[in-house]
This record gives C-alpha cells, sequence and structure tokens, in this order.
C-alpha cells in the first residue's frame, strides 16, 4: 500500500520535472542561448535579398541585433573621446537603448 | 424477424464486448492500423478539426517580429518531434505511431491531402497547436501558451519548408532577443 503511494509521489514528481525540459517560458530557454550564425548572411548579395520578404526582415532583425550587441561590447572596451567624435560610438549609449525598447514592447505586448 | 434481428444485435454487442476484452487488439505503436482503421481516424480527425477552426480569425502574420518569436518557440518545443532543415528522422518520427509529419519539408510524405487555403492552413495549424490530437503524440499547448504565442508558430510553420538550414539557425537563435526573463 505505502510503496504505491510512493511511487504514485514518484511517478508524478518525475513527470513534473520532465515537463520542465519542454517549458514554455521564452526566460526559461535563456540558458540554452545559441547565437546567430550571421556570417553567412553578411556574406550574401544585398541585391539578392528581398527587403520586403518577413523572413529577410527578421533575419536582418536577429542579426542587426547580433551586430549591435558586439558593437555595444566593443565599444565599452574601447569608445572613447575620439571615437565618439567621430561617431562611431557614444560614451554614453543612449540611442540604441531605445531603439531595444521599442522593438521589446512590441514584440511582447501580449501579457 | 424482430426476434432475428434482436438477435442479431446481441450476437454482433456480445462479440464486441469479447473482442475488447480479449486483448486480441493489438496496441503496439509499431504495428501500423489496417486500411480501414487509418481511414476511420484520418477522416474523423480532419473533419473534426476542419469543423472546429472554421470560426477562428487568422490574425497578419507576416511581422518579422511574429517569426522570430515563433521561430525560437518552434525550435524549442518542436523540432524535437518535427524536425527541421537537413534532419529527415529522428528517433521520434520513426517511432512515434501516428509519425510526427516532417514539417520542415514541402513533401507530404504523412499522406494526406494538402489542398487547403493559405487562411485555412493557418486556422487548422492554430488548432492543432492549441488543442493537439488525442490519442497521437501531439500535445495540446494552449493550456501553456498564449493565442499570441502559438500564432507566431503558425507565422513561422508557414515559411519553415522554404528555409535553408543557416536561415533557420539565424531565426531560430534565442540569444539576439532583447528580453531577459520578463515573464
Ligand atoms: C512528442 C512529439 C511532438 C511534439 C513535441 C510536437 N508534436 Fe506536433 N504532432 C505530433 C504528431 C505525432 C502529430 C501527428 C498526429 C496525427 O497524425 O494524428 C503532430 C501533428 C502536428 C501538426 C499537424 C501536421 C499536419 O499537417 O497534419 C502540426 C501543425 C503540429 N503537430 C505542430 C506542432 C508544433 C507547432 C509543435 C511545438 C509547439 C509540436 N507540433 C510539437 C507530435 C509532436
Amino acid at each position: 500500500m505505502n510503496t504505491k503511494k510512493i511511487l504514485m509521489t514518484t511517478a508524478l514528481a518525475t513527470l513534473f520535472v520532465s515537463t520542465l525540459s519542454i517549458a514554455h517560458d521564452p526566460s526559461l530557454h535563456t540558458s540554452n542561448k545559441e547565437k546567430p550564425n550571421c556570417q553567412a548572411m553578411h556574406e550574401m548579395d544585398p541585391s539578392m535579398m528581398d527587403m520586403n520578404d518577413p523572413v529577410t526582415q527578421a533575419i536582418m532583425k536577429q542579426c542587426g541585433k547580433a551586430d549591435m550587441k558586439e558593437q555595444q561590447e566593443d565599444e565599452k572596451t574601447a569608445c572613447t573621446a575620439e571615437h565618439a567624435k567621430l561617431g562611431h560610438c557614444t560614451l554614453e549609449e543612449s540611442t540604441n537603448k531605445d531603439e531595444g525598447q521599442k522593438s521589446k514592447d512590441s514584440e511582447h505586448d501580449h501579457d | 424477424m424482430i426476434k432475428a434481428i434482436l438477435g442479431a444485435v446481441a450476437i454482433a454487442l456480445a462479440s464486441a464486448a469479447a473482442f475488447i476484452y480479449s486483448g486480441l487488439y493489438p496496441m503496439g505503436a509499431d504495428d501500423q492500423h489496417n486500411k480501414i482503421t487509418y481511414w476511420v481516424l484520418e477522416t474523423m480527425r480532419e473533419n473534426s478539426i476542419a469543423r472546429s477552426a472554421k470560426d477562428i480569425d487568422v490574425p497578419e502574420l507576416s511581422d518579422p517580429s511574429l517569426l522570430l518569436m515563433g521561430g525560437a518557440d518552434y525550435n524549442d518545443m518542436c523540432s524535437g518531434c518535427h524536425l527541421k532543415p537537413g534532419l529527415s528522422e529522428n528517433d521520434m518520427t520513426i517511432g512515434l505511431y501516428p509519425s510526427p509529419p516532417n514539417l520542415a519539408s514541402r513533401l507530404d510524405e504523412h499522406g494526406h491531402e494538402h489542398r487547403l487555403t493559405n487562411e485555412d492552413a493557418a486556422r487548422r495549424n492554430f488548432w492543432i497547436i492549441k488543442h493537439g490530437i488525442k490519442a497521437s503524440g501531439m500535445p495540446a499547448w494552449g493550456p501553456t501558451h498564449s493565442d499570441d504565442r502559438i500564432w507566431g508558430m503558425v507565422a513561422f510553420l508557414e515559411r519553415l519548408p522554404e528555409l535553408t538550414s543557416g536561415q533557420y539557425q539565424i531565426l531560430t537563435a534565442r540569444s539576439a532577443e532583447s528580453g531577459n526573463g520578463h515573464h
């Protein structure tokens, strides 16, 4: 009788834990981060890309963001006043932040 | 006459019950349905889904951010069963019965006809993802996911068969996402 209960509890617990691996919340997936491999896109001929196609737009969006991230990381280490004057970077990131905020809102207005 | 009919009905019911209790029906996933059972199940499934899905309003699906949301979700939750560009089979597609169709391929290997308009195909996919399919490996994702998340996957599925594996990788990678755990 008791063994049955224990088995049942174990089974339910296992079932519950196993559902975590197919978790649905995007925030839970961030551990399994994969960088978009944008090299392939950069090698493509821009005139061959249809800018009105949502797939192309989505790829540009992904790779634009990834590039921006890299750039921002570069900036953190290498933004000198001189570079900033040339417009290569900003000492205080402001424009980029705005942009990120905007797309965040529009993407996730469902809850 | 009436007696004879009643007798026949009684015998039919008794033998149906005997069959159910006998354990003779093959239950293994590696033992495929016969043609009649297959036809009955498939016809029932398709007509049921078409009836339930017919009044679903299809939103605008061409927003690139919808594709990105759906792409990442698809890669995490669905590609294990429904494959992705560059893969043609895995343990799930071989071992599950009914087998999960390869949604990354245009080839209609799973045998039923797709003479649906884009809108009807979107409705059908939305309904299937939200409610799942009984007694198959296809789970209902509705209880745990918002309709928006599901439409994202519907949008992604529309384009998936034409994606190269390079495009697929870019569209489904999560690291470029700006949000971090705001849900
Ligand atoms: C455990 C395996 C499994 C997982 C995970 C899974 N599915 Fe399925 N799916 C199936 C099976 C099996 C079928 C076929 C059911 C049938 O033929 O009755 C199916 C059918 C479908 C269909 C109908 C295909 C057609 O044209 O007939 C769609 C669309 C679908 N799944 C989408 C999804 C999406 C989107 C996800 C991720 C959120 C997902 N599935 C996750 C197993 C799975």
